[in-house]
């Protein structure tokens, strides 16, 4: 079809670059898993404007193929292909969805100031998730009247993009392909969710083509529906009972270490605040280390459920001191043991995880207001911490070691105050 | 009068205003996130503002179901026909809800109702604006448009937001019985379909 045909008739034309205004403005509201410069993350949420972008270019391809109802065309012999009669019609509407999705994931990019590729298996995804919402529409567009067509594929394509995040549990909305919870640094895009979505696609592009096909007997009006039913079904078994994000722990392979002991280690987009890292491990390490603190031999920032206890986790978020100094003692504390998520027992580690921090801080030679004045107890913890650096060294380490057993197993009592 | 409401698919109509009022009951109080480009973040748009959308689609199906050519040279008043039967499909509609409503088993069910007004006064005007194989293009595209723009940050809505309106707010009802009124105003003063 011609550039100026399509400019005259399509709807996708003229509307395509509203659409695209719209998914760079939707780009920017929402809040990212995190705000560093990671590139899944961007493209992730810049991707989530497939839930607009979806059910507009499903409306545009309902149009479009309400054409070919009017004319009673598909029905007809004809000399070129379905497909590339389908493939000409659907175009500028691809076209239009998938410039905006373009255009979103640019902006978020511009925004976040960042110069990289977007993550391949999301766009892919968003790529899958469009053009299957558009020859879906298309089919319906070619099956029933466009005054139906259109706002049914619209409305439909809506509803199945906003309804399941709207419901619980949260792992209903992952099979629609649109993860904003995706991702934290230390994590990455789980498979089971990307293999979900294109599930779904693959149970629309079924019911698609069980619409498209010709000659058409009222019987296709219920298989399609079932079509895309069990696609939806199946992309729910594969992501059911996962946890709040569509997420796996990141491949540690990628971290980028500094030598120590202990070691530092930080993914690539914390790269610069490495030096500073390691520099502020050189220096508080022999002091916890003196004053009997069970150091890793490893601080990293890699996240999972399993990670071994000589490993330390900590995040480093700025390249202020104190605050890598904050995070330092985060990371010396044990994991919460897997019994703590469970009420048989009582776990009293949360509350001591406060005091031991603020005192690790102090040791580190770090105003420990800085950090108990973000605590609602933060007076307490100060006293406490006052009282427990005013005993004898011997007597410290007895309550260091008394809170970090309190930490690592269920039902043993923190001595928080020292004279307990 | 048989054939003509056959052809104007009125047992569909009657079936999709009272499957309005059974979702509204089967979907309660749910909300769908939607952008709003204004406020900065996702809205919760009840989906009782969105079912009635239904209403407005059904009745401009019905009202392009005809044959043009034939109406065109009919000697009963078609477009009066047809202007009264879209105003007796959004009153069933707000009947039904009226009814949940009367019933207290929906708090959203007088809303719907009023929006259903409102959409298919705004439907009927489509079929006059885009004409009738796009019309309910723009009840649609009016319910996006107030989700993304209609609020703003410490404002709840803006006047012209009407559709996100709770059941008791006046203008709301005067803006939807308004956008009736003029639909089948327009549709009332217009030729046959072509």
């Amino acid at each position: 079809m011609a550039v100026q045909t399509i400019l005259r008739i399509s709807p996708a034309a003229w509307l395509g670059p509203i659409l695209a205004l719209v998914a760079m403005g939707y780009a920017r509201i929402i809040y990212p898993a995190t705000y560093d410069p990671y590139p899944l993350a961007l493209t992730s949420v810049a991707g989530w404007t497939v839930s607009v972008i979806g059910p507009t270019v499903a409306a545009f391809g309902a149009w479009e193929g309400g054409r070919l109802h009017r004319a009673g065309w598909w029905g007809l012999p004809h000399a070129r292909p379905a497909v590339v009669v389908a493939g000409a019609s659907l175009a500028p509407v691809l076209v239009a969805g998938l410039g905006a999705l373009g255009a979103a994931i640019a902006i978020r990019f511009a925004d976040a100031g960042v110069l990289a590729w977007p993550d391949l298996r999301v766009v892919g995804v968003e790529t899958c998730v469009v053009t299957a919402q558009a020859l879906l529409g298309f089919a319906i567009g070619l099956r029933l009247r466009p005054v139906v067509a259109v706002p049914a594929a619209f409305l439909l394509m809506f509803t199945w993009m906003a309804l399941p995040a709207a419901i619980l549990p949260v792992w209903l909305d992952f099979p629609t392909g649109a993860w904003a919870g995706c991702c934290a640094i230390d994590s990455d895009l789980a498979p089971r969710a990307v293999a979900s979505a294109l599930t779904v696609v693959a149970g629309f592009l079924v019911a698609a083509l069980v619409l498209l096909r010709q000659p058409f007997a009222r019987v296709q009006f219920g298989l399609a529906p079932l079509a895309a039913a069990l696609g939806i079904a199946a992309g729910l078994w594969l992501v059911r009972g996962m946890d709040s994000n569509p997420t796996v722990p990141r491949d540690p392979s990628v971290l980028v270490c500094a030598p120590g002991p202990p070691e530092v280690c930080v993914w690539p987009e914390h790269r610069s605040r490495l030096a500073t890292a390691a520099r502020v491990v050189a220096k508080v390490a022999p002091v916890w280390q003196a004053a009997g603190v069970p150091l890793p031999a490893r601080f990293s920032e890699e996240w999972s459920e399993s990670l071994p206890s000589s490993t330390g986790r900590v995040i480093i978020r700025s390249d202020n001191e104190e605050e890598i100094v904050l995070s330092l003692a985060r990371g010396v504390l044990p994991p919460v043991p897997p019994c703590a998520l469970k009420s048989e027992v009582p776990y009293f580690g949360f509350e001591a995880r406060a005091y031991v921090i603020a005192w690790l801080v102090d040791v580190a030679g770090v105003p420990p207001e800085r950090y108990a004045s973000t605590h609602v107890n933060g007076v307490e913890i100060l006293a406490t911490v006052a009282a427990v650096r005013a005993l004898p060294p011997d007597e410290q380490r007895a309550w260091l070691a008394g809170n970090l057993a309190a930490m690592r197993a269920c039902g043993v009592r923190p001595p928080l105050e020292p004279t307990q | 009068m048989t054939l003509w409401l056959r052809v104007r698919r009125a047992r569909t109509c009657v079936a999709v205003a009272l499957a309005l009022a059974a979702s509204l009951l089967l979907t309660g109080d749910l909300a769908l996130p939607i952008p709003s480009l204004r406020v900065g973040s996702t809205l919760a748009l009840p989906f009782a503002f969105l079912l009635p959308l239904a209403v407005a689609t059904v009745v401009a199906y019905a009202l392009g179901a005809g044959d043009p050519r034939a109406e065109a040279v009919a000697c009963r008043p078609m477009r009066l026909l047809d202007t009264a039967y879209a105003l007796a499909v959004a009153a069933l509609a707000l009947g039904a809800c009226g009814l949940l409503w009367a019933a207290d088993v929906s708090d959203t069910a007088p809303a719907a109702g009023r929006n259903a007004l409102g959409y298919v006064g705004l439907t009927l005007l489509g079929r006059r604006l885009v004409g009738p194989h796009a019309a309910p293009i723009l009840p649609v595209g009016f319910v996006l448009l107030t989700a993304m723009f209609g609020v703003r940050p410490g404002v709840e809505r803006d006047w012209w937001a009407w559709p996100l309106a709770g059941a008791s707010d006046p203008a709301a009802w005067l803006f939807a019985g308004a956008l009736l009124l003029l639909g089948a105003a327009a549709l009332a003063g217009t030729g046959a379909d072509r």
